[in-house]
């Protein structure tokens, strides 16, 4: 099973690596058909997984609209974009490399390239544990998604993310140091 | 009795102006247990900081005599308010074996030496989980088994008891009571450091304004009144 796993995981980088380099229109839009099945299939909760890829939708969107606005061709970036997103994601469930951490020799390139994967995972769910309580405690006081206050305090909550954020990426840099990992 | 930790004359301020730790002085012997007592705000975490050189501050401080450096830090355990900042491995086990075996321990040693830890906090049956699913209090006592893991001679804790409920502060209490190494405990929890403590410092807007055994502190109301701790 994890052989399986890791054959998977690693044909799919290889894959992510293709979508790059490929440019012609029918491979990308199959990639995107596949990378979205794949999604739908290695996620437990399909609308959770199509809701966490929307924000990189929205992003690849935009990037045709700018290109659309300026008047320049419009390009492959977006479609890119996604694909590559929704590739590497699902290389990264499949791919058993948090067992590896334990298995490679502490020093090696290799190692620090898989603890820095572990502590960015990390920062990660961090991030997203924040926003969703920023999220909830305006909620509890912005009750019309219009009224006074609300656009500001969505801003101001936003805001208060990134000082959140670098407080608990020094705790989190303080106690990884004092453990020896920046050494 | 041997003096495990030395601070001399420390003085810390994000603003020169303002210090918010003024002229700290104290010693911690040989399987002692110290309680650094204060407010919110009254320095306690930024003390620890500065004792482990994260904050760089004015002042000695010497660890079995020699001066605090990254290269006595492995002698010191620390374990912060948040166990999140501490753990993050896909397994609790890998989070106690992963700093050892990253400073230079086989993998069977560090296993060896994770597993006692683990058990000293009775957590040995959790090893194979996340910490993320664990209790709060089992956290705790986790960051815990991954200090001690790393033999210190000098373990630090950091409002130990911040968010726990009665029976886990209890549980923390007798595994805390039962290491015979030096602790240095920051808590405005004053039941606890009563049980644990053999002296306290009391930490008042930055400067230790008393010193002495635990219950002769605890019987003073004007002092703790005066520290904002009643």
């Amino acid at each position: 099973m994890k052989l399986l796993r890791w054959a998977s995981g690693l044909g799919l980088l290889v894959a992510t690596v293709a979508v790059v380099v490929v440019d012609n229109p029918f491979w990308l839009v199959g990639a995107l058909v596949v990378g979205f099945a794949l999604r739908a299939g290695i996620w437990r909760n399909l609308s959770a997984s199509l809701r966490s890829a929307l924000p990189v939708v929205l992003f690849a969107v935009a990037i045709v609209l700018m290109q659309w606005l300026a008047r320049v061709p419009v390009t492959s970036l977006a479609a890119k974009t996604l694909a590559v997103f929704l590739f590497s994601t699902a290389a990264f469930r499949l791919l058993p490399w948090t067992d590896a951490v334990a298995a490679t020799r502490p020093g090696t390139a290799f190692h620090g390239f898989l603890l820095y994967l572990l502590f960015t995972r990390h920062f990660v769910n961090i991030l997203t544990v924040e926003t969703s309580r920023i999220l909830q405690a305006r909620s509890l006081c912005v009750v019309r998604p219009y009224g006074r206050g609300a656009f500001s305090s969505l801003a101001w909550g936003l805001a208060s993310l990134f000082s959140r954020s670098l407080a608990r990426a020094e705790r989190f840099y303080a106690a990884q140091l004092l453990r020896g990992f920046a050494e | 009795m041997k003096t495990m930790l030395e601070v001399r004359g420390l003085t810390f301020g994000y603003d020169s102006e303002q210090p918010c730790l003024r002229d700290i002085s104290f010693s911690v012997g040989e399987g002692e247990c110290v309680g650094i007592v204060g407010a919110n705000g009254a320095g306690k975490s930024t003390l620890l900081w500065c004792l482990l050189g994260l904050l760089k501050a004015k002042g000695v401080v010497n660890v079995l005599g020699e001066r605090m450096s990254k290269r006595n830090l492995g002698r010191i355990g620390v374990v912060f308010q948040n166990p999140e900042d501490q753990l993050f491995m896909p397994t609790l086990m890998q989070d106690v074996t992963l700093p050892l075996m990253n400073r230079g321990a086989t993998a069977d040693a560090a296993a060896d030496r994770a597993r006692a830890a683990l058990r000293s906090m009775g957590l040995e049956h959790l090893g194979h989980r996340p910490a993320s699913q664990l209790s709060l209090g089992e956290r705790k006592r986790a960051s815990i088994a991954a200090a001690l893991a790393g033999s210190p001679e000098i373990l630090l804790l950091d409002e130990p008891t911040a968010e726990l409920d009665g029976r886990s502060v209890r549980q923390l209490t007798r595994v805390l009571a039962d290491l015979p190494i030096a602790r240095v405990i920051t808590s405005h929890h004053l039941d606890f450091l009563r049980s644990l403590a053999s002296r306290l410092l009391v930490l008042w807007q930055g400067k230790i304004i008393a010193e002495g055994p635990t219950q002769q502190i605890l019987s003073d109301a004007g002092l703790l009144e005066s520290a904002g701790l009643i």
